[in-house]
């Protein structure tokens, strides 16, 4: 069997094995349907790529949910600044006004964590949802303790203003 | 208002709606496209090849030719600009003149 063969089989099983758990954490991290489709194929285009160097040091699900993050995190923080950039360039009216793919209605509990930037966002969902520890959070996100704290804080913060406006408004 | 722990426990329940079998056409449609990349690297290695190969030949023909007459007269320098020229072939002319 050649080595493609053997990633290809690898990757299925992989696959197969995680792809709800994958799956469960992009739709938390991504808003839009589109977004969670091509975070997800992100995330597994990923997989494939460095199956052939995971020495099994760590657990198949550990590395996946690390690597999941990670993705995750960058697919944000590169949706954050093509917004910023369609912001910009509507203001000087190069392009018409856009607020990025428009969500269905089943997204509505994330609307409040869209006030977040990316980090926070990702915080957040690991600390209080996930309910992973400070030291784990810093470490699969290669931050400091303090930073984790002090962005999970700020983050608590927007979401608890968010639903208390949320609420006003209803 | 919806307190945050309420908040959280929704968030927890959340999980968007799911086709697992177009999902996974979506996934292999990108990985055979990524697998590409090996052969464009190829292809883009023999053209820096072959430009390489290019530049060495024309600057090849940029070089001061040379040619052996029945005299075996070496005729060069002809790409030689006209300050440059002044060497054996010039001598011959002169000499021979």
């Amino acid at each position: 069997m050649t080595e493609r063969a053997v990633v290809q089989q690898d990757f299925n099983g992989v696959y197969f094995a995680h792809k709800d758990k994958v799956w469960r954490l992009v739709s938390r991290y991504a808003h839009s349907k589109h977004d969670r489709e091509d975070l997800f194929q992100e995330v597994w285009l990923r997989v494939h790529q460095s199956l052939a160097k995971f020495r099994g040091e760590s657990e198949v699900s550990t590395w996946l949910y690390r690597l999941t993050v990670n993705t995750s995190l960058s697919f944000l923080k590169k949706q954050s600044r093509q917004q910023r950039i369609r912001q910009v360039l509507a203001g000087l009216r190069f392009i018409e006004h856009d607020d990025g793919p428009r969500d269905e209605p089943d997204t509505a509990v994330m609307e409040p964590l869209k006030k977040l930037n990316p980090r926070q966002r990702i915080i957040l969902l690991m600390s209080d949802v996930e309910e992973k520890k400070l030291e784990e959070i810093g470490k699969l996100l290669d931050l400091p303790v303090g930073t984790v704290k002090s962005n999970l804080f700020r983050a608590r913060e927007i979401v608890r203003k968010e639903l208390e406006k949320n609420d006003r408004l209803q | 208002m919806i307190d945050y722990n309420r908040y959280i426990e929704q968030l927890k329940a959340h999980e968007a709606p799911v086709d697992h079998d177009l999902l996974y056409t979506k996934v292999q449609a990108r990985l055979s496209r990524s697998f590409p990349v090996p052969r464009l690297a190829l292809v883009g290695a023999l053209a820096v090849l072959a430009l390489a190969f290019g530049i060495y030949y024309g600057a090849r023909l940029q070089q001061p030719q040379a040619a052996v007459t029945d005299d075996e007269v070496v005729m060069s320098y002809v790409f030689e600009s006209e300050k440059n020229i002044d060497g054996p072939v010039v001598s011959y002319v002169l000499a021979n003149w």
